[in-house]
Order: structure tokens, then C-alpha cells, then sequence
């Protein structure tokens, strides 16, 4: 053979193998586009954050790669399309995920805060009901959702810090305790009256209250109205024991000259055998 | 009242020629004396003067327990004889065995314009027709319950040795106007009128010993403060107000200090106060209980008092001073209301018994006890009248509180007010003076 032949064989060679190439031209571009998409859509979490649209696409390049020259492009393509979908939605549930732990956190602590559960107990109802939408709906709406809910636990803060600041008007409980005969000790059902009254002045610091000592009929009226005195006087330092400054409790008494009503004997008379609470 | 104007006449000579019988109620052969009382009259103004003395003095020796009363529907003596020998026959008297007769008249004066009156009063021994006091007195006719009060506690000095107190005065409080307050009264009840017509809770009165002033507390802005009455301008005025109770007050004898409770130091305790202005001379009581209802000894040297240092109300006697507190009452669980004798010897008060109280009588250097009442009701406030011979208290006996005197050796006892109020608290004035 002489050289020309060998020369043209190899051109028509490297000519068909450029044809044979070139007529599936592009389809390599398209897969290695394909597989650049689907590792920054690894990248990103999606195996784990968008596993069925990425599985998708690397189902979807396998096909491409078998697939004949015309085909395959257009597989190549789909996955490149499945790919970035996959990425897309991989950003956006890892967002998601983010968020939504963040959001609960501050959730959780909301629910902890008595601040807010005093003042503010609407919006975290409303946000716990957000909350559980959020868990269950797709990625967008889900950190759509989640926003919402930040917002409100923000709304919270503010209203439980607003209100208080404000003078509370508390009702002062006006609750009347009583006595055993000829006694001024308190006793442990004036006790709990006593430990509300407390509650309800600490609730509320700028009351001041009168405390009345009363006395049934049973003894000389100038006696009755030093025992009222002590009954008050009893009263008023229990509730200074409790945190009460004294200067907010004023006592005066009436001994027997008050009654609630008329009384027969003793464990009648209990009724009289008191102290009255009077908001100033 | 104004001071009684009269004018002992030349009569009291008599009373040399009389050998005196002393009678004492105590002694256990004493038997009551009897007594007929006749006063006289021309017309019918003079009339309503004689029936208004022949009833103060009829009931003022009843009162005494030592006369039995001849009802005068037995009287056989003409109606206008003579109130003196020679025209008084006695006889008419013997018949029907009186052994005290009081003879009285009244005649009002001519001239309307002085509105005076004459009352002529003798008191007889029937059995030796002799005098045994006389008495004329030229007096406006107001004054006519006054006098024959005056005559009986000179009657009853003649025949006790120890005047009666039948001039004297109760106050006590009522709530007839539906608050409490303080009521002066003649203790025949005939003459009351309202010493403190303030509308707020009145507690507690008390005389000074010249009669010029009653003290009384009373509620002003939730708590009790100190005041005074002037007796005869019915003027007050506020003695002390410190802060919580300002309460009992009593005078010592000299009329310059009183022993009363205030708690401004944070407990009811006993002070001693000036009169005049209620400024603090000294605290006698440092007990962290209650101490109430100071009252003066007769003689200003001790101070009964109320505590529960115990833990239950008693009576207890200290010095003037403060010192040597001593308890006196060792029955019962609840002794309070404390009030001397004018000897000294005795304190009575008020203890519960059952649901009530009774009047029970302590000496105070025996510590014996005598029980003054029972079975009638609940009785409080007692006090001595100033001769010792009564004790006036209250009583619910009859439903609401009314005040009673009680004469302390027969126990029997009058009733002083009546009425749908209570009344309490009952303070025994000084004898009034002339």
C-alpha cells in the first residue's frame, strides 16, 4: 500500500470518528452539565433534604447516558432540570428545618416564661397552633410559616412587657377573718385568708388598707375595744411578716360597738369576733 | 342645775333635845322602821309641787331599805293640820303605829315674778313626839326634787351616821337616738337630760370629783379621744386624742389627774394624764396584753385595773405609782368593770357566768367574794353610789339594757330607766352640793 491511502483512511477515520462524534455532539456536554448539577444539588443536602427529586435526577442522567444521541440529550437536560429543582428544594427544607428548630426553641421558652403566659396567653395559643401547621406542610410554606410564628412570640414579648409596666388594677380580696372567744391570735383559716389578701397587695404596691378589730358583746365595752385593737394589730403583723410595709396598713377599732348582726351565745357571736379589710 | 338656795332656820335648836337612835341596816336585829310621809298644799299648782316631794321622799327611804311605808290611804289625820305641835296630834300617827313621820308644805310665794317657793319639812319621832330634823327652804319651784333629796340624806345622817347620797346624779349612755350617748339623770329618773348630743359613739363617763366636768371618749376619725362636759354650760371640749385609744379615763381624787388606757405606744396600756390638757405624766403598765379600765381608789393611792396577762381577763390592784401590781380575782374566768367602794374596802364587778354576767362584790384585803345577782338576766357596768349604800348597773333582764340601783345590803333592786334603748355604762356623780 502506498502512504496516500494510509492518510486518507486515518483522516476519513478521525473525519467519522468527528461525525460519529459530532452527531452526538453536545450530548457530553449535556451529561457533564448534568453532573455538575446534581453535585452542587449534593452539595446542598439534597440526597437528604430532596432525596425523591434527586434520586430523580440521577435515575433520570443514568437513562441519558444509555440513551442513543438524541434521547440522551434531552435526559441530560431533564436531569439538569431535575437536579436544580432538587437543590432548589434542598435549600429551602434545610431552611426550613433551621428555622422551625429555632422558632420552637423560642416557642418553648415562651411557654416556660409566666410573663407571657400572664399576658400574652393569645398569641402564644396562636403561634402553638402555627407551629403545628408548620410541622406538616411543605418546605415553603413551612418557613413561611415559621416566620409568622416569630413574629407573633415577638408580638408576645412586647404585650407581657407593656403590661407590666402598667399599674395593675388588682381587686383587693375583702375577705373578713375571725376569732375565738376573747382571742386575738390568728388562726390557721385566717391564715389563708390573710396569705390572699398578701398576694393581692404585693400584686398591687401602691394599695394601702384600713384593718377594722371587732368584738362580740360578751364584756365591758372598754375592754371589747382594746381587744378589737389587738385583733387588728395581729392582723396588720402578720401581713408585714408577709412582705407588706406597714405604712400601707392602718388599724382601728371598734370593740363591740359594730356587729354584724345581733348574736345568742358564743359560738353564735363568732360572726362579731372579727377583723374587716377596707381599701383605702 | 344651779346651787340650791335655802335657809336654815332656828328649828335646828330642837335637834339638841333629841337622843339620837342610830340605826344600822347590817346589825342582824335591825327591824325596818315604819314611815308616813304627808306634805300639804293649798292650790293647785302648790299641789303638783307637794305630790312631786311627797314621791322623791317617799321613795328615796324606800330606796334606804330601812323604812316600811304606810301607803297614805290609811292616813286618818285631817287634811290641812298643823305640820307642828301644838296643832300636829300625834295620836292620829300612834293609831296607826308609824315611828317616823315627815310632815311637809308648800307654798308658792305672792309675787309670780321671783317664781319662788317655801318648803317647810319635819321629821318626827311619833312614839316621843319629838322632832328629829326640820328643814324650811326658799327655792325656785324647779328645785323641788332637789330638796326633798337633801332632806333625806340629812334624815338618814341622823339616823346612820352617814348621809345619804340621794342629791347626786347618773349618767350612763344610751342609744334612744340610735347612736350612743351620754344622758345625765336625777336617781329618781325624774329629771334626764342629753349631755352629748353629738352624733358619734360616746363610751365610758366619768365625774370629776367637783362635779364641774363629766369625761367621756368618743370616736372621732375611727378611734376613741378624750373629751369633757362642762355640767352646767353642757360646753365640751377635747381633752387628749392620741393615736388608737384614748379610753376609761378616771379622776384621781384630787380632780388633777387621770389614770386611763392608750395604746399609742403600740399596746393598750395605763397612763397617768394630766386633767387640764391630757398631756402624759407617766406610764404605769408595761405588759404586752391588754390593760384596760383604770379606776382611782378612794383615797388616790391605788388603781384597780383589767388584764389578761393570763390569758383571760381579771381584776388587779396597783399603786398609784404603778408599783406593786397585785391580782385580785381569783374566781372565774372573765372578771372585768371594776369600781371601788367609797371606803376603800371593797370592789365590785362583773364576771361571766354561763352566758351572762353577774355582779360579784371582792374585799380587797381578804379577797372573800359575795355574789350580788342571779338568775336575772345579764348584769354589767357596776358601780358604788358614794355614800356605799347602791350600786347602780345595767341589766338586759327585762329584753334591751336598762340601768338599776341596787340597794348593796338588801339587794333589792329599782329599776331606773325603761324604754326600748339600751342603756349602760352607768357613772355615780359626787353628792351635789348646797
Amino acid at each position: 500500500m502506498n502512504g496516500r491511502k494510509i492518510l486518507w483512511v486515518l483522516v476519513l477515520a478521525v473525519a467519522c470518528g468527528l461525525v460519529l462524534g459530532g452527531c452526538c455532539k453536545g450530548k457530553d456536554d449535556e451529561i457533564m452539565k448534568a453532573e455538575t448539577k446534581i453535585k452542587a444539588a449534593k452539595d446542598v443536602g439534597a440526597e437528604k433534604y430532596a432525596t425523591a427529586k434527586y434520586q430523580s435526577a440521577i435515575e433520570t442522567l443514568n437513562k441519558a447516558k444509555e440513551a442513543k444521541c438524541k434521547d440522551s440529550i434531552a435526559l441530560a437536560q431533564k436531569a439538569q432540570q431535575l437536579a436544580e429543582d432538587a437543590k432548589n428544594e434542598a435549600i429551602l427544607c434545610k431552611d426550613r428545618e433551621q428555622k422551625l428548630a429555632e422558632v420552637e426553641k423560642k416557642l418553648a421558652a415562651a411557654e416556660n416564661d409566666p410573663d407571657i403566659v400572664k399576658y400574652a396567653a393569645d398569641l402564644l395559643d396562636q403561634a402553638k397552633k402555627l407551629d403545628a401547621e408548620a410541622r406538616i406542610a411543605d418546605c415553603g410554606k413551612g418557613l413561611d410559616l415559621a416566620s409568622k410564628i416569630e413574629g407573633l412570640l415577638n408580638q408576645a414579648y412586647a404585650q407581657a412587657e407593656a403590661a407590666k409596666a402598667k399599674p395593675v388594677v388588682v381587686a383587693i380580696p375583702t375577705d373578713m377573718i375571725h376569732f375565738d372567744f376573747d382571742a386575738y391570735n390568728i388562726r390557721s383559716d385566717a391564715q389563708a385568708v390573710l396569705d390572699k389578701l398578701a398576694d393581692a397587695l404585693l400584686a398591687n404596691p401602691n394599695a394601702a388598707i384600713t384593718i377594722e378589730g371587732h368584738c362580740d358583746f360578751y364584756g365591758s365595752n372598754e375592754y371589747n375595744m382594746a381587744l378589737g385593737e389587738k385583733r387588728a394589730s395581729a392582723a396588720k403583723d402578720y401581713l408585714v411578716a408577709r412582705g407588706i410595709s406597714a405604712d400601707r396598713l392602718s388599724t382601728v377599732s371598734y370593740g363591740e360597738e359594730r356587729p354584724v348582726r345581733e348574736c345568742k351565745s358564743i359560738p353564735d357571736c363568732e360572726i362579731n369576733r372579727r377583723c374587716e379589710f377596707k381599701t383605702k | 342645775m344651779k346651787r340650791l338656795v335655802f335657809v336654815l332656820i332656828a328649828l335646828t335648836l330642837f335637834k339638841f333635845a333629841y337622843a339620837r337612835i342610830v340605826i344600822d341596816i347590817t346589825q342582824p336585829g335591825f327591824s325596818q322602821i315604819s314611815l308616813a310621809v304627808k306634805v300639804q298644799w293649798a292650790t293647785e299648782e302648790e299641789k303638783k309641787l307637794a305630790n312631786t316631794l311627797f314621791e322623791v321622799i317617799r321613795d328615796d327611804l324606800i330606796l334606804s331599805g330601812l323604812f316600811d311605808f304606810l301607803d297614805p290611804i290609811l292616813y286618818v289625820e285631817p287634811q290641812n293640820a298643823a305640820i307642828e305641835p301644838p296643832g300636829l296630834d300625834f295620836s292620829a300617827w300612834k293609831i296607826l303605829k308609824t315611828e317616823l313621820l315627815i310632815k311637809g308644805s308648800v307654798s308658792i310665794e305672792a309675787s309670780e315674778l321671783l317664781n319662788r317657793m317655801v318648803v317647810e319639812l319635819r321629821a318626827y319621832d311619833v312614839f316621843r313626839q319629838e322632832m328629829i330634823i326640820g328643814r324650811r327652804y326658799r327655792a325656785k319651784k324647779e328645785e323641788v326634787i332637789r330638796i326633798g333629796h337633801k332632806f333625806c340624806d340629812y334624815l338618814l345622817k341622823e339616823f346612820t351616821g352617814r348621809a345619804g347620797c340621794f342629791d347626786s346624779y347618773i349618767a350612763y349612755m344610751s342609744d334612744r337616738n340610735k347612736i350612743k350617748q351620754a344622758y345625765l339623770t336625777t336617781i329618781d329618773g325624774k329629771q334626764t337630760s342629753l349631755l352629748t348630743p353629738q352624733k358619734r359613739i360616746h363610751l365610758s363617763p366619768s365625774f370629776s370629783p367637783d362635779l364641774k366636768t363629766l369625761v367621756f371618749s368618743a370616736f372621732e376619725s375611727d378611734h376613741p379621744c378624750l373629751f369633757g362636759v362642762d355640767i352646767l354650760s353642757k360646753q365640751i371640749r377635747k381633752i387628749c386624742c392620741y393615736q388608737g385609744l384614748n379610753l376609761g379615763a378616771s379622776f384621781s381624787p384630787d380632780g388633777k389627774k387621770l389614770a386611763i388606757t392608750l395604746s399609742k405606744d403600740g399596746n393598750p396600756e395605763i397612763y397617768l394624764i394630766e386633767a387640764a390638757n391630757g398631756n402624759v405624766i407617766k406610764r404605769l403598765t408595761s405588759n404586752p396584753r391588754i390593760e384596760v379600765s383604770p379606776v382611782f381608789s378612794p383615797d388616790g393611792s391605788k388603781i384597780a385595773f383589767v388584764s389578761d396577762r393570763t390569758s383571760a381577763p381579771q381584776i388587779y390592784v396597783m399603786n398609784a405609782d404603778g408599783s406593786g401590781v397585785t391580782r385580785l380575782t381569783y374566781e372565774g374566768n372573765y372578771n372585768v368593770s371594776p369600781a371601788w367602794s367609797p371606803k376603800g374596802d371593797k370592789i365590785v364587778y362583773e364576771s361571766m357566768i354561763g352566758l351572762g354576767f353577774d355582779l360579784f362584790v371582792v374585799d380587797v384585803n381578804t379577797f372573800e367574794v359575795e355574789k350580788l345577782t342571779e338568775n336575772e338576766g345579764s348584769n354589767e357596768d357596776p358601780v358604788f353610789s358614794p355614800d356605799g349604800r347602791f350600786i347602780a348597773f345595767s341589766s338586759d333582764r327585762y329584753g334591751n339594757y336598762d340601768i338599776f340601783i341596787m340597794n348593796f345590803y338588801t339587794r333589792v333592786e329599782k329599776r331606773l330607766t325603761q324604754g326600748l334603748e339600751n342603756d349602760t355604762k352607768p357613772a355615780w356623780s359626787p353628792v351635789l352640793g348646797e
